[in-house]
């Protein structure tokens, strides 16, 4: 288990208040509420990209929420993506790894690994601009997966795809935590995504404060 | 809101590098603080009426510009969905891409061969409102749609005339828009040094205009002193209700439907959008033909004029470059909170306050002079540069800043690999424009330049020779050297808004 304490960030007339958190350390656990609830204020403290300094985040036996966000090593898809669009599916894939400082052997064993897993070879040579929104998404999981991250972030990942293409998504998620139990966060509205994707735990904020 | 990573890249480096990139744009002001023992106050005579004039000046041009580009922006709306739009809007901001003296030279030929020339507060504000005009109808032309939304669609659908939907939704959905643009082209026109400079006549006195007299002609810098942190002073105030006001974002809506646009924007209107680019093309057509009699007839020119193109050119290329490697600077340290706030509020300190402050420093050798002006020109035009297409080329790369970074990626890599390959596009353009400038500066080279050095200073030379149709043949060569270059670019101003 992994343990948040004293996640507090206060906007004058709306604050977030979360003494006590417990996140799993494997599997998928969901945050979830209403729009304006504070969902992405709490993924962007983790994230380290919103200041708290009381923050403690127990993991392992190591506090993530005393490092800088990059040593964190968290992987991330925000929802909109942000692929490098200038750059192949393949060049986004490598940049994960190259930023990690990952060994080239062990990368391309991890990329070899996560292209068979989330289909990406049919579009690896493509530039990320020109790529559909399901092919995008998977890019930017695999992005988020080669920097073999301590945790993966998922902000409303399936948010801007269709019925069907949110369905294979799910599958592709549940196929992926089979194989790469990476502790996974998932920010989510959709009473499908609770519903369909094996969850560890779920966290509700609503009103500012957090309830179980 | 600004994004930024305020404390986990403050590495002593990068915090240096950026305190570095700060003096270097203030460097101008910082000298003048140097010399602030020798001031002297000037009499309340002779600022009193001055202030007045630059006030009136500037508030006529601003209202005027606002006024008429409101109007072009409406007729510009009927052709938003035509393929050829983008190109359209390049040839209503022509005249802000052309060096100010080619505007200048264009309507004193027109004007000229018609009538006497109305040198004073009508000339001054005819002129800024030509320069501007075009700009704020491309503005306007962008933000109409954005702010309407969905709104005027439904009024259509619903039977609503234009001239009512105009009526109703013109002020509460715009007016904080058109008093930013007022704001913006006030701004552009109270620090205005070359138009007044040229066009003011002996009761057209700026402050900038007396800044220069009292440096150039009284020689009496501590009374400039005081004058320079007046102005100095004033564009800071402007700058900061500018960047204090311009937070509330465009909603994105598109397709622009045709429809709406023939609706909403009567007939021909747009064309009012074309009338400065008119004006001043045909401004500098007339004449041409006495010029090359002219020019048969001067052959002591001859000989100048291919060293001083020469030393145009290299003031041209000295200033895109330099330009280039500060954007290049500049974005190796962004994303910085504080650095963009500075960039937004901060605006350049004025042709003759920057020359004020350059005149101070170096000797008065060849080189030293041409690279004061280089360097003047650079911190007189990044600023600008930087908030009109600068931050445009940066800001989407944002998002992706930020995941490169939680990746773990290094500011160098992210450089390297992420801003570097999708902006030097931009950054390109906006070096070539500012170039483009560079050719046709005459105001800051005559400041610091003890001789004739550069093309455009002969040309001011024979502007105040009343030798116009001359001028006007030596100012193509200047228009025919940037003209590929803004033709090949139109693009870059499509970032514009």
């Amino acid at each position: 288990m992994s343990w948040v304490r004293n996640l507090h960030r206060d906007f004058g007339d709306f604050h977030i208040h979360i003494p006590e958190w417990e996140i799993a350390d494997q599997g998928i656990t969901a945050l979830v509420g209403p729009s304006g609830s504070g969902k992405t204020t709490v993924f962007r403290v983790l994230l380290g990209l919103e200041p708290c300094p009381e923050l403690s985040w127990e993991f392992q036996g190591e506090d993530l929420a005393k490092l800088p966000p990059p040593q964190r090593r968290l992987g991330v898809v925000f929802q909109s993506l942000e692929l490098f669009p200038h750059m192949s599916a393949e060049e986004n894939i490598f940049f994960a790894a190259e930023a990690r400082g990952i060994p080239r052997k062990r990368a391309v064993q991890n990329f070899l690994e996560l292209k068979d897993l989330l289909q990406l070879t049919p579009f690896l040579a493509r530039r990320a601009s020109v790529l559909s929104g399901g092919e995008r998404q998977r890019v930017a999981l695999a992005r988020a997966l080669m920097g073999e991250p301590r945790f993966l972030f998922l902000d409303e990942p399936f948010s801007s795809l269709d019925q069907d293409l949110k369905k294979e998504a799910r599958n592709l998620l549940m196929k992926l935590m089979e194989s790469r139990p990476t502790p996974t966060l998932l920010i989510t509205h959709d009473p499908e995504d609770l519903q369909s994707l094996p969850l560890q735990g779920v966290k509700k904020l609503g009103g500012g404060s957090l309830k179980s | 809101m600004v994004p930024g990573f305020p404390s986990t890249l403050d590495t002593f480096p990068r915090g240096l590098l950026r305190i570095l990139f700060v003096l270097v744009l203030t460097s101008p002001l910082l000298l003048l603080v140097a010399f602030m023992g020798n001031w002297v106050w000037p009499s309340l005579e002779e600022l009193g009426p001055v202030l007045y004039f630059t006030v009136l000046q500037a508030f006529l041009s601003a209202a005027v510009s606002v006024f008429l580009g409101l109007l072009a922006g409406i007729g510009l709306l009927r052709l938003k969905a035509r393929p050829f739009f983008h190109w359209l809007e390049f040839l209503v901001l022509w005249p802000n891409l052309v060096p100010v003296l080619m505007v200048i030279l264009a309507v004193l030929n027109l004007v000229t061969s018609w009538m006497q020339f109305p040198f004073g507060l009508p000339a001054i504000v005819g002129i800024h409102s030509l320069l501007n005009l075009g700009l704020v109808a491309v503005a306007l032309g962008r933000i109409l749609p954005s702010r309407l939304g969905a709104v005027g669609e439904l009024a259509y659908l619903e039977g609503c005339s234009a001239f009512r939907f105009w009526r109703v939704t013109l002020w509460p959905y715009f007016g904080r828009d058109l008093i930013l643009l007022f704001i913006l082209v006030f701004s552009f026109c109270f620090t205005s040094f070359a138009i007044p400079l040229v066009v003011g006549g002996m009761w057209g006195t700026t402050l900038e205009v007396l800044i220069f007299q009292k440096l150039r002609s009284a020689r009496s810098w501590g009374e400039a002193l005081p004058l320079a942190l007046l102005q100095v002073g004033a564009i800071f105030a402007l700058a900061a209700v500018l960047a204090g006001r311009a937070k509330r974002p465009l909603v994105e809506v598109s397709p622009w439907s045709p429809v709406l646009g023939g609706w909403l924007s009567p007939r021909g209107l747009w064309a009012l959008g074309l009338l400065p680019t008119a004006i001043v093309l045909s401004g500098l057509m007339t004449g041409l033909p006495q010029g090359l009699r002219q020019w048969r007839g001067t052959p002591e020119i001859h000989g100048q004029v291919l060293p001083l193109m020469l030393g145009t050119l290299g003031v041209g290329v000295a200033v895109g470059g330099l330009v280039f490697l500060l954007l290049l600077w500049l974005a190796f340290l962004w994303p910085h909170r504080g650095l963009q706030l500075f960039l937004r509020g901060y605006s350049a300190p004025s042709t003759a306050v920057t020359g004020f402050a350059l005149l101070v420093w170096g000797s008065l050798s060849d080189s030293m002079v041409m690279t004061k002006i280089v360097v003047g020109l650079v911190l007189i035009y990044f600023p600008s540069l930087y908030r009109w297409l600068g931050e445009s080329v940066l800001s989407p790369l944002y998002g992706q800043w930020q995941v490169a970074y939680l990746l773990g990626a290094s500011p160098g890599l992210i450089f390297r690999r992420v801003v570097l390959p999708q902006v030097a596009g931009g950054f390109r353009l906006i070096s070539g424009l500012a170039a483009f400038w560079a050719l046709g500066d005459f105001a800051l080279s005559s400041l610091l330049a003890p001789r004739e050095m550069t093309l455009a200073m002969l040309v001011y030379g024979l502007m105040g020779a009343y030798r116009l149709e001359l001028a006007t043949l030596l100012v193509w060569p200047l228009l025919l050297l940037g003209a590929p270059f803004l033709l090949w670019n139109y693009r870059v101003f499509s970032r514009v808004g």
